[in-house]
């Protein structure tokens, strides 16, 4: 754990210097329309790559019928290997996983702004590469068809899942992980589905099936000052809840094998070392996906070079990182005196796994190195076969990793080799097929671009001082009802001079919208704060005190001795605890944006104009027809677009 | 619809359910509906044991058949039987695969002359018809029939007489005609007598694998381990002479590896050094000594002299000499025999530690020159019946000569290479579901008695050869004839009735008898018998053959442990049990030394090509010092070619073809001529090594080291809250409810048979997984008696029988995400199966790796599946199994003792691999009761070790160090 948080604090600065990478030089209408053009209809290659994707999931599929239909012998796993390129699948793709949620949340919580461009790919790529590794555990069981036994709910057997289990931290930590991570993605797609559904109602027309989807799942999002207050919170508190997230569930994966006794498995090292190297392969992923996507996606304009070099140079410190555990390792088993830890750690170099044992240094710390030359790093073509080698290596590692130890254990005559069949080789390459089915999916259905934050940065440029509101109680609801004016500017720092001219003036009630989110207005308005806080707190509370006690109230029940352990032992319980509380916290904190943010509806809010999810800035005031008046009057002096009274 | 009361939906239901279980579609032969009028022994649901005797081969073990409910599921040593005491051996356990092997012939079968194929007859027409053709046979009748004794070997003179013939032959490939030679030269007497290994105090082997093949092996093993073993700091000694590290060879303190041949100038040298340092007593055999060939022995076996002299004084002792390797004819080994006759002489053995009085049935088995002159005896016009003996196979010269007769009327079970050249095959009974006797020794009289119906339409061998006289005699003779063929079991009686009044005479011979189908057996007493040695058995030694060089090799062959001459090798768990020494299971191979292989170019696991004259074989190579130079070493049993043989069929080499006299001439050892091929295709090893890799998982112990410190050295942990230590355990300790079971293995007394692990594959259903999937280390078996090397003396291998620890800090239970792994109260570690998802996480975090997944669903080939023990689950595939403890003779005898209402007693639980082992290794018992065999072991057992103490995972096996004479 030490460990762990050292290498984070390693990580940290050199993060902070890459902060300043350039922002896309494009105004927000073009930003818009450069995020959103590929959403529209494909051309017959793409759907003909698609079916060929498609076909990759039949060749996860069938395989796998074959092989629950005749039993676990098809594959290549035998006694002593028990554990084979499966489970080397599900540790790799969690570890894919990693880079997505590291960006969007990591790096929003140290507001570097390079994450912007990539953030919502690499989200996506988390979301498809969690369900492409759950997919594993179960195509590893031998009897899938009871796999709800390892889940905890209440049943007439009244057996609960052993909590002290690492494959039961495993199933908590991996479902957690994906469900924060859905909700943390559909989150920060809402304001972008917006705009989507605005563009699609102006082009296609208000009934197209189009706008209909994006309209229902924008869930009414309008922009409004009143949603972004507690928007920008909840996103907040999301990354807060995200980030230990991250670096707990690739320690809780490498748990699986710290936690069994074997040599080259039980060691302290392993939760650091494979929560880096889960960012070092979710890193080098990016890498391959963003750069034919920015490419076929035509957002070279958006996905700059100095955003692939900020992500090349965060994984140079993951290389370090990769570099000193290859090296630690066999020193911490030679130091260790342990008999069994340095026949292991020798065979391993020399033995059949050396092939895979050798290739880990150049695949994943060598070629990776090389990206400490700026030539390097601005080379697309390097920087796209390093991805490539550090993915590979990656995969490499994990099989060396499981095969080797379960190979080579305590006592000779149980030693025995591993070779995957032809049954999980076609699995592993049909999971390729289904992530990259799902992630060609969403490049052409969804943003896939963040377009909000990056219109953001626009809009952070253009801000300009404005005095707080001194009044008590400002309200950013405006209602249909009654008569209201509303502004329309061209940019976020007029806006921001109109509402604190506003508020200044004495008006009370009135609303912003914008395509992007403003803080300052917030921070005019006095209305930092939310709710939301409330809800997260409560939730991540409850969501520690049921974790813990489930596991307590399961040992209760089950009443059974495992390992000497008595029926209750709490330490173990602090994983399904942790797991609670970030699930819990996420889901409050969705419950508190959609309740406070109304994001029930299907219809934007009274009065508000497709244009504020583009390139549009607005302002309503409402109240009594002298009221508005003044308001309008007010207004009118910061010349804005469009100045419109309506009953 | 009507409103339907609880009632009529139970009688809606069970009128439905009877529709279904009355299918008429299907159709069981094996029907499960319980007795209208049960048998008198049966109880419906319980077990009953059956007494009989095995007839895996001519050792005659006393044996319990586990009835249950219409069939046999179990073998297990009869504990009073004075052969066995209890014990079993591996082809013992399996003898029920043999009594339910899917291959067995259904039905008699007589051959179409036309195609060659055999075609179903009734009974009726096939006495008709052979007893028809065997009248009208120009020739005599001939009959060959496996080692028969007793009853049977009556009814087989009678026949033979009735067809006016004298030619019956019983026929072992194993009949230790050199030691019969020897006796037979120095006592007038071709007998195997009876040895008291458990008097002596050193042992010394001229190639006789006497814990193997060789003549009573289960018996011999059982007082080998009397004398082997750690007694208050007294243990017998063992030295094997031989060219080959054998399993017997292993168990040994002393190895010398000499080459074939070579073993007559050991006994002499030893022979010669016990008269030099005045050690034998007996004038006669002391001028003998003297007098005996010529040449420098002790220089000729290549022995340095101290070792001979010390072996020399240690033997003079309280010595026995075994000599005669099983499967070897000719003179070479006979002299060798006839110097350990010298040695037992000198040593005074003769009459105190080996009883002529009792000779071995082995004895009366035919020469290899009576059955030589026998094959070559027959004639065209020749009638010739075969009984159970698969005499094509291990004698293959004896093919196309048997062929020469009109007829041939094979009496066997299977169709193998025998059935293959009959024109007639008669399925006889398996010896589970016939009548008879078998007198092991002189004697000592075991009964076999059905132990279950019939499976198929088979008869009794001795009832077929009734029927046949009967049939021949005539139509006038042939009412009479079925009358009196009726009752083989009548002829027995009348037998035991003669029995009975030699041994309790005036006793009820109805209460006699029954208390015999109780016990399984007789044994009378008989005065005792000193042979007087003859003198003339001096000048016998010659010079030594000729070394042989490249590319012939001298041959050795032996017999399997586990096929013994191939008899067995159609049961799967026999071809999944590894050889003790090569660990090598569904497989041939050719033993070939380092340099010998280096010399002749070949690889380990290299095809190669042995040949002998015409007949040749191939085989693949396994290179080790465990053989002498310029020796090629191969297994007989395997290399079945008879279509019929599922099993055994096409598996490995049959290497009677290169022995076979016929062809190889009367040989110490043939020379064979070997051709690599190039081709590499390994024999399957279910371990991959016998190296410890300085773990030292098998510990030994010197036996001065052992003198001098007779106090425990080995910590260890109690699997008990005994041995909770909070510098250590991050847990409290947790109390057992009522037990808390434990076993001990005594690794000295370990020999290395693996007759526990075929008794643990009976018992406990484990599925046989076959050659492929071995290969992958995919075997099931729940017990390995796993091979290791000594850490320094690398001709030592000890065995460690590997059962599940049920560790109290179980590795394996933790990491269960569901609780299929867990501790019950009583100790146990539980796989609960159905509960199991197949994480295998519960295997990879075992570090003894006992844990069993199963890869398949398991297959039973009809009718294989009658042979499951209804008491334990037949697991589906995607679980992980393991041993239980036998759980359900745990649970069993709980029961009995709660119906009783008293405690379960010390030795009452008795699991299945400690219940056959011929040795007593195993001992099991409650560590809860302080004054339990297992606690005082555990308590202060000087010997005491865990395995892996260092993980601390608290086994509750504990073992016993095996022990090095220095």
């Amino acid at each position: 754990m030490n460990l762990q948080i050292r290498a984070l604090g390693g990580l940290l600065p050199v993060l902070l210097q890459v902060l300043e990478a350039a922002v896309p030089d494009l105004d927000y209408a073009t930003i818009n329309e450069d995020v959103l053009s590929p959403m529209s209809p494909p051309g017959p290659l793409y759907y003909a790559v698609l079916l060929m994707l498609a076909g990759g999931i039949g060749l996860l599929a069938l395989p796998w019928m074959y092989q629950i239909h005749t039993g676990m012998g098809v594959a290549g796993i035998s006694h002593p290997v028990g554990w084979g390129v499966y489970i080397a699948n599900f540790v790799f793709w969690v570890g894919i996983a990693h880079s997505g949620t590291l960006i969007s949340a990591i790096l929003f919580l140290v507001r570097a702004k390079w994450r912007d461009s990539v953030s919502r790919a690499a989200e996506a790529m988390t979301i498809f590469a969690i369900m492409t590794a759950g997919l594993f555990p179960m195509v590893h069981l031998g009897r899938v068809w009871v796999i709800a036994f390892i889940l905890p709910y209440p049943s007439q057997r009244q057996i609960w899942p052993n909590f002290i289990s690492p494959l039961v931290w495993d199933v908590l930590a991996v479902s957690t992980y994906f469900t924060v991570s859905l909700i943390f993605f559909t989150i920060g797609l809402i304001p972008d589905l917006a705009a989507a559904r605005d563009r699609a109602e102006e082009k296609l027309g208000y009934d197209s099936v189009k706008a209909r989807i994006y309209r229902a799942l924008s869930g009414g999002w309008s922009g409004a000052g009143s949603q972004w207050r507690h928007y920008s919170r909840s996103y907040l508190y999301f990354a807060a809840l995200a980030t230990p997230l991250v670096i707990s569930v690739h320690s809780v994966v490498s748990w699986d094998f710290a936690m069994a006794n074997l040599p080259g498995w039980h060691t302290t090292l392993f939760a650091p070392y494979f929560v880096a190297g889960a960012i070092h392969s979710g890193l080098a992923m990016v890498l391959v996906l963003m750069i034919p996507m920015r490419k076929l996606l035509k957002l070279e304009r958006l996905v700059l070079p100095e955003h692939l070099d900020a992500v090349a140079r965060t994984t140079l410190v993951t290389t370090a990182i990769m570099g000193y555990s290859y090296l630690v390792e066999p020193f911490t088993s030679w130091y260790s005196g342990d008999k069994f830890e340095w026949q292991f750690t020798i065979w391993r170099a020399t033995g059949w796994p050396s092939i895979m044992f050798w290739s880990l240094f150049p695949l994943n710390v060598l070629i990776p190195a090389a990206m400490a030359f700026k030539k390097v790093r601005q080379s697309r073509i390097a920087l796209f076969v390093i991805g490539l080698c550090v993915v590979a290596g990656m995969w490499i590692e994990r099989v060396m990793l499981i095969t080797s130890s379960t190979s080579h254990d305590f006592m000779p005559h149980n030693w025995g080799p591993y070779f995957p069949t032809w049954v999980e080789i076609l699995i592993t390459l049909g999971s390729f097929g289904f992530f990259l089915f799902l992630f060609f999916l969403f490049s052409r259905t969804l943003p896939t671009i963040p377009l909000s934050d990056l219109k953001g940065q626009l809009a952070e440029e253009e801000l300009r001082e404005a005095p707080p509101c001194p009044c008590p109680e400002p309200d950013f609801v405006v209602g249909a009802e009654g008569t209201a004016v509303t502004a329309v500017f061209p940019d976020a720092g007029t806006l921001v001079l109109a509402v604190s001219a506003l508020c200044h003036a004495g008006f009370q009630r009135m609303e912003t919208f914008t395509p992007v989110k403003i803080d300052k207005i917030q921070q005019i308005m006095g209305q930092e704060r939310s709710p939301v806080r409330r809800w997260a707190l409560t939730g991540a509370v409850i969501g520690c005190i049921s974790g813990f006690g489930l596991a307590i109230g399961a040992s209760g029940v089950n009443g059974l001795i495992v390992g000497g352990k008595n029926p209750l032992s709490i330490i173990p319980y602090c994983i399904p605890a942790f797991e609670g509380t970030v699930l819990l916290g996420s889901i409050a904190n969705l419950a508190a944006v959609i309740v406070h943010s109304r994001l029930f509806g299907t219809t934007p809010m009274p009065r508000y104009r497709r244009s504020f999810s583009n390139d549009k800035f607005g302002v309503v005031v409402a109240g009594d027809a002298p009221e508005v008046g003044r308001a309008r009057t007010l207004l009118a002096s910061f010349s804005p677009e469009v100045l419109d009274v309506a009953p | 619809m009507p409103d339907l009361s609880r009632r009529g939906f139970m009688a809606v239901t069970s009128a439905l359910g009877a529709v279904v279980a009355a299918n008429p579609f299907k159709k069981y032969i094996h029907k499960l509906v319980s007795y209208v009028q049960p048998p008198v022994q049966t109880v419906p649901g319980q077990w009953t044991p059956i007494a009989t005797t095995c007839r895996e081969c001519p050792a005659g073990c006393g044996m319990y058949q586990m009835h249950r409910d219409g069939r046999v599921t179990k073998a297990e040593g009869n504990p009073e039987h004075p052969i066995n005491l209890g014990g079993l051996c591996a082809r013992g356990q399996s003898s029920l695969q043999g009594l339910y092997d899917p291959d067995r012939v259904k039905g008699p079968l007589r051959r179409d002359r036309r195609t060659g194929a055999l075609v179903k007859v009734s009974w009726d027409s096939a006495y008709r018809e052979v007893a028809n053709q065997m009248r009208s046979s120009a020739g005599r009748l001939g009959l060959i029939s496996r080692l028969e004794t007793g009853t049977m070997r009556q009814v087989m003179q009678e026949v033979t007489a009735a067809f006016g013939s004298d030619r019956l032959l019983l026929y072992e490939p194993y009949g230790l005609e050199p030691l019969r030679a020897a006796n037979l030269a120095l006592y007038g007497m071709p007998v195997i007598p009876e040895y008291h290994l458990d008097k002596s105090s050193h042992i010394i082997s001229f190639g006789a694998d006497f814990l193997e093949t060789w003549a009573s092996p289960v018996e011999l093993a059982r007082k080998f381990s009397g004398m082997h073993s750690w007694n208050n700091g007294k243990v017998g000694r063992f030295t094997y002479v031989g060219p080959r590290l054998s399993m017997t060879a292993t168990n040994a303190d002393d190895f010398l590896l000499v080459s074939p041949g070579r073993e007559q100038w050991v006994a002499l040298a030893i022979l010669r050094s016990m008269a030099e340092q005045g050690l034998i007593r007996d004038e006669a055999v002391k001028a003998m000594a003297a007098s005996i060939g010529t040449g420098d022995a002790a220089g000729l076996c290549g022995v340095p002299r101290e070792r001979i002299s010390a072996i020399a004084r240690s033997f003079a002792d309280g010595g026995i000499a075994l000599a005669a390797p099983s499967a070897a004819v000719g003179p070479g080994p006979a002299i060798t025999a006839v110097l350990a006759g010298l040695l037992n002489e000198a040593a005074g053995a003769v009459g105190t530690r080996i009883d002529f009085s009792r000779t071995h049935a082995l004895s009366s088995t035919a020469t290899e020159q009576q059955l030589e002159t026998f094959l070559d005896s027959i004639t065209s016009g020749d009638a010739v019946i075969i009984q159970q003996t698969n005499i094509a196979f291990t004698r293959p010269s004896a093919r196309e000569r048997l062929r020469r007769a009109a007829l041939v009327v094979y009496l066997g079970t299977l169709p193998d290479e025998t059935a293959e050249i009959a024109d007639w095959v008669l399925p006889v009974d398996s010896p589970l579901e016939a009548w008879g006797d078998h007198e092991p020794y002189t004697g000592v009289h075991g009964i076999l008695q059905p132990t279950m119906v019939r499976l198929w339409d088979t008869r009794g061998a001795g009832e077929v050869l009734m029927e046949l006289a009967g049939a021949a005699a005539g139509p006038s003779g042939q009412s009479g004839g079925q009358g009196e063929t009726a009752s083989f079991e009548q002829r027995m009686r009348n037998r035991w009735s003669g029995i009975q009044k030699r041994s309790a005479p005036g006793s009820d011979f109805d209460g006699f008898f029954t208390g015999m189908l109780r016990h399984g057996f007789l044994r009378e007493e008989l005065p005792p018998l000193r042979p007087s040695l003859r003198q003339q058995a001096g000048g016998l030694l010659s010079a030594p053959a000729a070394e042989g060089r490249t590319p012939y090799l001298k041959l050795w062959v032996w017999p399997s442990i586990m096929f013994y001459d191939g008899r067995t090798a159609n049961r799967g768990w026999i071809q999944e049990a590894p050889d003790p020494v090569s660990y090598a299971s569904w497989s041939s191979w050719v033993d070939l030394h380092p340099k010998t292989a280096a010399s002749l170019g070949v690889k380990d696991g290299e095809v190669v090509e042995l040949a002998v004259g015409e007949n040749r074989l191939q085989a693949p190579v396994r290179i080790s010092t465990e053989i002498a130079e310029s020796v090629a070493g191969m297994t007989l049993g395997q290399g079945h070619q008879a279509r019929g043989l599922s099993v055994a069929g096409g598996v490995g080499a049959n290497p009677f073809l290169l022995v076979d006299p016929k062809y190889a001439g009367t040989w110490n050892f043939p020379m064979v001529s070997i051709r690599a091929t190039g081709r590499s295709a390994p024999a399957v090893y279910t371990s991959p090594t016998k190296d410890q890799q300085d773990r030292d998982v098998l510990k030994w112990i010197t036996a001065s080291e052992l003198r001098q410190s007779p106090a425990a050295v080995e910590e260890i942990d109690l699997p008990t809250p005994e041995g909770y230590d909070p510098r250590q355990n991050l847990y409290p300790p947790h109390e057992h409810r009522m037990h808390r079971w434990a076993m001990v293995i005594d690794l000295q007394k370990c020999i290395g048979c693996g007759a526990c692990a075929v008794a643990c594959y009976a018992e406990n259903n484990i599925p046989v997984m076959g050659r492929k999937n071995l290969r992958q280390g995919r075997e099931m078996a729940w017990l390995k008696v796993v091979p290791y090397l000594h850490p320094r003396k690398l001709e030592r291998i000890g065995w460690l029988p590997l059962p599940c620890q049920h560790c109290d800090a179980a590795p394996c239970e933790p990491v269960c995400p569901v609780y299929a792994a867990v501790h019950n109260e009583e100790g146990l570690n539980a796989q609960i199966y159905n509960r199991c998802i197949g994480t295998r996480y519960c295997s990879n975090n075992c570090p003894y790796k006992v844990r069993r997944f199963n890869w398949f669903d398991p297959v039973w080939k009809k009718p294989l599946e009658l042979q499951l023990n209804p008491e334990v689950t037949v697991r589906c595939r995607g679980v992980m199994e393991k041993c239980t403890f036998c759980v359900q003779r745990i649970r069993s005898a709980e029961y009995t003792a709660t119906v009783e209402d008293r405690p379960v007693r010390e030795g009452e639980i008795v699991p299945a691999c400690m219940q056959t082992c011929p040795t007593g290794a195993y001992s099991f018992g409650d560590l809860k009761d302080p004054n339990s065999e297992v606690m005082k072991r555990f308590r202060s057992d000087p010997r005491r070790y865990q395995v892996l103490h260092e993980l601390n995972t608290k086994s509750a096996v504990l073992y016993l160090k095996r022990i090095d004479q220095d």
